[in-house]
């Protein structure tokens, strides 16, 4: 049932690409924080250059606790996938630890953004009724597709064994 | 070549002859609701329009408007129509935008009879169709005859499963006398002298007292109205109120200039109690109309429960679908030794007052007491009993939550004094009011945390979990129905040694079991995983979720 060749079976990090696009997420939305801490101080009749001085200011703070921020969250991120369960470990000041038993899983997806798309990582969503979805950010295409077929194939082969031990119990 | 047949042309089908139309009676329903729904805007326009005098234009576009509406309600009538064909439920609908709906009948997982007062006078139910899909009602049958809806329930649920039947029969079986009284010793003595397609056992009969008990507890209202009245006595005392009353008169509200101040506290009282007054009575009306005659059975591996005195619905649940059990224990429940049952379960269905909303937790009995209560939870879920009897430890730890609350409220008097130095001198002293109310949720939090308790282990395979400080819930689950586990720990926490943990169940209701210290977190999670191990080796049966 184990797939030891493609799912991480000890503790592993995410691919350190992530922590690139993440980081550029995070400017990226500073692009829209500075225009309206701009409009907001021009608002309060502060001239331009000072207002632009602030938002440019403001942004970068953000920004820098952002990265600082993002850091961490990469420096926390571990996953594994062993027998009986996928576990993500998580989280910068509040930590998460998921336990997701493997036959809960409804069904496997595998997301691109652009910025993965730039650096070849993709983003495993692991789908469990009532819960929702857990993602596994940061995987090399070719491990997240890997895991997802490994995944599908060991919840296929419960299936299997369960209906033929029901077959078996029914004659 | 053959022309492709177009799966949705209903015409060019061979089946279409098998399918059945509805009763005219489904007519006369569809056009009864389309005046209910086009007569208040049609009225509240025509009053607006008599002013000026209603011209022959309006009357003609209000006609086209009921034209048009019911022209629609026929169309619907129509084209919707439903068969049994060979071990498949067809539902067939629309005209522009065509559906065909196959269920094979062996994944029908539960079936829900509503009677809607108009229904019912004119002989006819609809049925609401439910399989493990988690979307709620798959498939829904308008304007079956009565008559007919018993042979139809027991056609669509020949399939469900009746996993848990002996076991559970024989739990009831040795309860049945002492705690269900004669209702159940009749039940027992058809099941014993019929076939097993008969059977059904009764499990609970809610009282109307019960009933009218657990709908005071939805007259929220009448408390806070309560409380509003006491709490413009205490602001008078103060005579905080002045400042509230002189600023809204600097205003200028007549109201309050013509009464004067004692007048306006007089009647803000008198509102409040008048509230309170009509509030009570009327939850506990509209509980017994809403649960009248609520009785809970078991048939042919199924929990079915019926209720309404108006509405009659009935709710049909495969008893190897029910994951788990909730007890939910407000006040006034609390006052007379009762709680409300909830069952967890893995086919959701469509709430009667929310067609949009697909809940997997259903509310058995609003109100159940005493030793019933273990009885009941027993027959639904025979291990929970014992675990409901046995003394449950108690595992949160307060000392965390109670820094939090003092965090809490420093910064509560911080911003509210800094609100109140801002603020215009004449009605600063009202923002103080906000505190109160913090001070009581943080009050009520430490305690939350406080009353964290687990249930024994048992035979492992249930976990039982209680929490909350004015509303108590109890949840006790099956260990190896657990979606996923969450454990989560912020800074104060990790000081403490401590984490909090979110078990996720099917029905999409997480059981969160905060401040917890991390040797009770471990064994827990051991035990969830004990339970998953038990299902992939095969040593226990696989619990039925949503696929």
């Amino acid at each position: 049932m184990h797939d030891a060749a493609v799912l991480p079976v000890t503790p592993t990090p995410l691919d350190p690409r992530v922590l690139r696009t993440w980081r550029l997420a995070s400017l990226l939305g500073m692009l829209f924080v500075a225009p309206i801490v701009t409009a907001l101080a021009r608002w309060r009749d502060v001239p331009w250059a000072w207002s632009i001085a602030i938002a440019l200011g403001v942004a970068f703070a953000i920004a820098l606790v952002e990265c600082w921020r993002d850091g961490l969250r990469y420096r926390r991120w571990r996953w594994h996938v062993d027998d009986i369960a996928v576990v993500l470990a998580r989280g910068g000041i509040v930590r998460h630890v998921t336990t997701v038993p493997r036959f809960r899983l409804q069904h496997v997806d595998i997301s691109r953004g652009p910025l993965e798309m730039r650096y070849g990582l993709a983003t495993l969503t692991l789908h469990v009724a009532g819960s929702g979805e857990i993602e596994v950010p940061g995987l090399p295409v070719d491990l997240a597709e890997a895991a997802r077929d490994a995944l599908v194939r060991s919840l296929h082969a419960q299936w299997m064994r369960e209906q033929g031990e029901e077959t078996a119990a029914r004659t | 070549m053959t022309e492709p047949t177009d799966a949705l042309d209903l015409r060019a089908r061979a089946d279409a002859t098998a399918l059945r139309r509805l009763p005219r009676a489904a007519l006369v329903i569809g056009l009864l609701d389309t005046i209910r729904t086009t007569a208040l805007p049609l009225v509240l326009g025509g009053a607006a329009r008599l002013r000026d005098g209603v011209s022959l234009t309006d009357a003609a576009l209000a006609g086209t408007a009921m034209l048009v509406l019911g022209a629609i309600a026929w169309i619907r009538w129509r084209s919707m129509r439903w068969g049994l064909l060979d071990g498949r439920l067809v539902v067939h609908r629309g005209v522009v935008e065509k559906s065909r709906r196959e269920i094979p009948l062996v994944r029908i997982v539960g079936v829900q009879v509503e009677e809607p007062l108009s229904w019912r006078l004119l002989g006819l139910a609809r049925l609401r169709v439910q399989t493990a899909s988690g979307a709620g009602d798959d498939a829904t049958i308008d304007a079956v005859p009565r008559a007919d809806v018993a042979t139809l329930v027991g056609t669509l649920t020949a399939h469900a499963p009746h996993t848990g039947d002996v076991l559970v029969d024989a739990v009831v079986d040795r309860e049945a006398d002492a705690h269900a009284g004669p209702v159940v010793a009749d039940a027992l003595d058809a099941r014993l002298g019929t076939a097993s397609a008969a059977r059904s056992i009764v499990l609970h009969r809610a009282s109307v007292a019960d009933l009218a008990l657990a709908g005071l507890t939805g007259g929220a209202l009448a408390g806070i109205g309560a409380i509003l009245a006491l709490f413009g006595r205490i602001l008078d005392d103060l005579g905080l109120d002045r400042r509230v009353v002189e600023w809204i008169g600097e205003r200028g509200t007549p109201f309050v200039d013509t009464i004067g101040r004692d007048a306006m506290l007089l009647v803000v009282t008198a509102v409040a109690l008048g509230l309170l007054l009509i509030s009570l009575p009327l939850a506990a009306l509209l509980s017994i109309v809403r649960n009248g005659d609520l009785v809970v059975t078991r048939e042919r591996g199924a929990i079915v429960r019926r209720a309404g005195l108006l509405n009659r619905t009935e709710r049909r649940s495969p008893a190897d679908a029910v994951q788990g059990i909730r007890l939910i224990a407000s006040p006034v429940r609390r006052l007379v030794d009762g709680a409300a049952l909830r069952i967890v379960t893995a086919a959701p269905t469509t709430d009667d007052d929310d067609d949009d909303e697909a809940s997997g937790t259903l509310e058995l009995v609003p109100l159940v007491r005493g030793e019933a209560r273990v009885h009941l939870a027993r027959a639904l879920f025979p291990a929970a009993g014992a675990l409901l009897q046995s003394p449950w430890r108690r595992i949160g730890v307060a000392r965390v939550a109670l820094l939090r609350a003092v965090i809490t409220v420093v910064l509560a008097i911080a911003v509210i004094g800094a609100a109140w130095r801002l603020l215009p001198t004449r009605w600063a002293g009202v923002v103080w009011l906000a505190l109160p109310p913090v001070i009581v949720a943080c009050a009520l939090h430490v305690d939350g945390r406080r009353r964290t308790a687990i249930a024994p282990d048992g035979d492992g395979t249930l976990i039982g979990v209680s929490w909350g400080s004015i509303v108590r819930t109890s949840a006790i689950v099956d260990a190896a129905t657990t979606q996923c586990l969450v454990r989560s720990a912020g800074p104060l926490q990790r000081r403490a040694g401590l984490c909090s943990l979110s078990i996720s169940l099917a029905d999409g209701d997480d059981i969160d079991v905060p401040d917890v210290p991390l040797d009770e977190a471990d064994a827990l999670e051991r035990r969830l995983r004990a339970a998953t191990t038990r299902v992939l080796t095969g040593s226990a049966r696989r619990p039925r979720t949503t696929s």
